[in-house]
This record gives structure tokens, C-alpha cells and sequence, in this order.
């Protein structure tokens, strides 16, 4: 990997330099943590709703 | 400490107007939209679900106002357009922005601010969205109970004894106060009922989000004056009935001030009771019966789990609700401030689709956690005359725990 990993409070964070041009929200820890479990739940929703079964390959590539 | 959610672009504080450059920062959010060809924030709008224009969801906004940035257009052209956003917060959550990257860009699509923003600014160069003179004629109703006497704001309260001061305040705004007077007065017997020292205020400020995206400076010394009145009122902790006032108090007082107590939504307190086993529910429920999410609630605040749980608590219920993912794209209608007001049509159409999902489950009883989903389904049955009853929550709890 070419740059640094920056994890804060259990999040992985993009690093500052990258934000100059597309600046950065104000985004406070209740804020992160909305988003992250909201992605979760979606995760898992899509997971309950279109992945309700497993497509198998056709025979021949078995 | 409760939940504090903010969300806040510094740029949205440059007002916009006709002829007017617009800021670069303003410009780029914007075209981040634009480029963006997902366009999962349509999908799951329930104004775009039902009128099918593509103008009305976050995408068409963002790209009207690019447009206006780039002079192919007015800001004035938007008159029409800025009235098609029920502000429920269902883009927000699905798009991939907000959902995917935004906790690691630190970037995400804010659609409800902007909309609330785009109305003050086209108030401000008197080009108001069309038909704002219904939601004037409500923001000047509301104005006048805050000049009433002392007292009047208390009525719905008379005969239940409740003090004005105290560690616990139940905050009950102007619309439960003068149009769903059920709603706080039980909400205040259980609170009784389950031994629970509390009081309500006196004296508050007006907390409509009508006022908010058409005079923010007034709407901002209000919520000053409230969270006075509150600390005056010796609160550490406070109730809301309305959850409109829990998504403001946690999502916009805290971007103005800071709150010294913690906030509470009324079905979470009362779950919590029922934990500590301060609330007994043991009268029979007997109906057939759905949830409805309400959008302060469930999109807002993401406060989906404790109405479910009381729901299920209560004995002799046949009870089957649509997840509450599944209900990102469902509203009552109403919206979370001017939406019905502006759009009466298109709000009935919405409330009667909503009707529609309930029947669907075969459902009896709609359940409802805010007084503004119960005014507006109560609204829709009438006009439509469909047979399911909504229904607050609030109401079935007190049934169950046999308080008359």
C-alpha cells in the first residue's frame, strides 16, 4: 500500500492531504458511527432480500 | 449521554440568490451529485415513487442548483422544484455517498439541509416556493400561542398535577399541546402510572421546522429560549412526545448550542421501564396490527428498535411490520416540515400508498410513534374512507397497563 492506514475510534479515515480540493465535513463520532451501522443493516438487508440463494455454476465448469 | 447527531456543510451558510455567484465549495457538492450515476437516492424517495419526476429527488436538486452555478439557469426556477422534498432523509441514507464512504471521506450528501436552505434563500429574494403562503399562514398560528398567557400551553395537561420544575421534564411542543392532546396526556399517565418524578414547562418556544427553513434566526433564539427554560426548569434529562422536536433537538440544537441535559424520545424512556419492570403491560391487546416508521425516527435519528419492542411486549397483539429498512422508502405524507402544505395532492397520494403496505400485511390497526403521522393518516381515511384505523402508540400501552 502506498500510504498510510489511519484508523480512529475502529474507522478506516482517508488521509488529510487527499481532502484539499473536495474539503471535509464537519462529521462528529455519533455522526461516523450513524453511517457505519446504517451501512451494516443495509448489508445485511440486501443480504436478506436478494442473496436468498446461492447460483451455482453450470455443471460443466464443476 | 443521548444521541447527538450533526452533519453540517459551512458553505451552506453563503446565501444563494438570482444573478449571484455561487461559492466554489457549493459548486463542487454539488457536482459530486451530479457526476454521480447511481441515482439510488431516487429510488427510495417517496415523492419520486409517486410522481415519477426525477427533478424532485437529491439528484435533480443538486443538479438544478449546478445548473444555477454554471448560469444555465435561475435560483428562482426552483420555485416549484424545492416544494417536491419531504425532507424525510431516505437519500441520505441509500446513497452510496453517505452510505459506502462518507464515514471515511468525511463527505456525505446532505440533501435536508440543502432543501431547508434553497426555501430560506428563495424567501429571503422574494421568490418564496410556490404556495408558501399556507405554511406562512401555520408559522403565524404558531406565533400567536407563543404570545398567549402563561398557562395556555399547559391546558392539555389540567387534572394530571404536574409540577414545572424538576430533574425530568416531559417536553410537550405546540402541536401536541393544541391539536393531538391525547398524545402527551397519556404519555404523562404512564410516566405517572410507572412511578416516574417528572414535570412539563410552563412557558416554551415555538419548535416548528416551518419557522426553521423560512426564518432561522428566529427559529434559532427559540430553541436558545427553550433550552433556557429547560435548564431553568432544573432538567437533566427530557422527554420528548414529538419526534419531530427529538430529530431537531439531536440533530440541529446541537449545531447552534450545547445541550446541558440528556434527550430522550418517549418510546425509548418507557422501554426503559419496562426493563426495570416499572411498567407492567398486562391487559390484552386484541387487534391485528402494523408499524409505521416515522421518518424523524427511523431515517432521522435511526430509533427503529423501541417502539417494535413495546409493541411485541403487549399481550394478545397479532403484530407484523415491514423491517425498518424496508420502510426508507414509506412516509405518511406529511414530512417533516412544510411538505404537506406545499404539496396537499401528492401528500394524500403518499398517505394513501402507506395505507396500502399496511393492508398488505393485514394489518387492522396502523401504529404510529408521532402525533404528525397520526394527524395525517387520520386525514387520509377520512378522505378516502379505507378501513384501517391508525392508531398511537402511546394509546395501546395505556390500554394495556389498564390506566383509564
Amino acid at each position: 500500500m502506498a500510504e498510510n492506514v489511519i484508523i480512529k475510534n475502529g474507522h478506516y479515515l482517508v488521509e488529510d492531504w487527499r481532502m484539499k480540493e473536495i474539503l471535509t465535513q464537519e462529521i462528529n463520532d455519533y455522526e461516523r458511527e450513524r453511517i457505519s451501522k446504517n451501512r451494516e443493516e443495509w448489508l445485511d438487508w440486501m443480504n436478506k432480500h436478494f442473496a436468498y440463494k446461492t447460483i451455482l455454476a453450470p455443471k460443466k465448469y464443476l | 449521554m443521548s444521541k447527538q447527531y450533526l452533519s453540517k456543510k459551512e458553505f451552506y451558510d453563503i446565501k444563494l440568490a438570482d444573478g449571484e455567484p455561487v461559492s466554489k465549495e457549493m459548486r463542487r457538492d454539488c457536482y459530486a451529485v451530479f457526476a454521480c450515476r447511481h441515482k439510488f437516492c431516487r429510488d427510495v424517495c417517496p415523492v419520486f415513487l409517486e410522481v415519477r419526476d426525477e427533478s424532485s429527488a437529491s439528484y435533480g436538486i443538486h443538479t438544478a442548483i449546478l445548473a444555477h452555478a454554471e448560469g444555465h439557469g435561475k435560483l428562482s426556477d426552483l420555485q416549484d422544484v424545492c416544494t417536491l422534498c419531504l425532507e424525510c432523509g431516505a437519500c441520505e441514507l441509500r446513497c452510496p455517498n453517505t452510505l459506502y464512504t462518507g464515514d471515511f471521506y468525511g463527505q456525505t450528501t446532505t440533501l435536508v439541509d440543502l432543501v431547508r436552505k434553497l426555501r430560506r434563500d428563495l424567501i429571503a429574494q422574494g421568490t418564496p416556493p410556490t404556495n408558501w403562503e399556507e405554511v406562512q399562514k401555520y408559522i403565524f398560528e404558531d406565533l400567536d400561542r407563543e404570545k398567549s398567557k402563561n398557562g395556555e400551553i399547559t391546558k392539555w395537561a389540567e387534572g394530571i398535577n404536574l409540577p414545572t420544575k424538576s430533574d425530568t421534564i416531559l417536553f410537550v411542543d405546540y402541536f401536541n399541546a393544541s391539536q393531538t392532546t391525547d398524545v402527551p396526556r397519556n404519555a404523562a399517565k404512564i410516566l405517572k402510572a410507572a412511578g416516574v418524578k417528572f414535570g412539563i414547562l410552563d412557558k416554551l418556544f415555538p419548535t416548528m421546522g416551518e419557522l426553521y427553513e423560512s426564518d432561522i434566526e428566529k427559529w434559532i433564539d427559540f430553541a436558545k429560549k427553550n433550552v433556557e427554560a429547560l435548564k431553568t426548569a432544573g432538567a437533566k434529562t427530557v422527554v420528548m412526545v414529538n419526534p419531530h422536536d427529538y430529530m431537531f433537538f439531536v440533530r440541529e440544537y446541537i449545531k447552534y448550542m450545547e445541550l446541558p441535559f440528556d434527550v430522550y424520545f418517549i418510546t425509548d424512556f418507557i422501554f426503559k421501564l419496562l426493563e426495570e419492570h416499572k411498567i407492567e403491560l398486562k391487559n390484552e391487546v386484541n387487534i391485528k396490527a402494523t408499524y409505521h416508521d416515522p421518518c424523524s425516527l427511523n431515517k432521522h435519528t435511526l430509533d427503529w428498535e423501541a417502539p417494535r419492542k413495546l409493541i411485541e411486549a403487549l399481550p394478545g397483539i397479532d403484530f407484523s411490520a415491514d423491517d425498518h429498512i424496508t420502510q426508507w422508502d414509506y412516509c405518511c405524507g406529511n414530512g417533516i416540515n412544510s411538505f404537506k402544505r406545499l404539496k396537499p395532492d401528492i401528500a394524500y397520494k403518499i398517505g394513501l400508498k402507506r395505507f396500502s403496505m399496511a393492508e398488505e400485511v393485514g394489518a387492522e390497526k396502523l401504529i404510529v410513534a408521532c402525533p404528525h403521522c397520526l394527524d395525517q393518516f387520520t386525514e387520509v381515511k377520512a378522505k378516502s374512507g379505507n378501513i384501517i384505523e391508525p392508531v398511537h402508540i402511546l394509546e395501546l400501552i395505556k390500554q394495556s397497563m389498564g390506566i383509564e
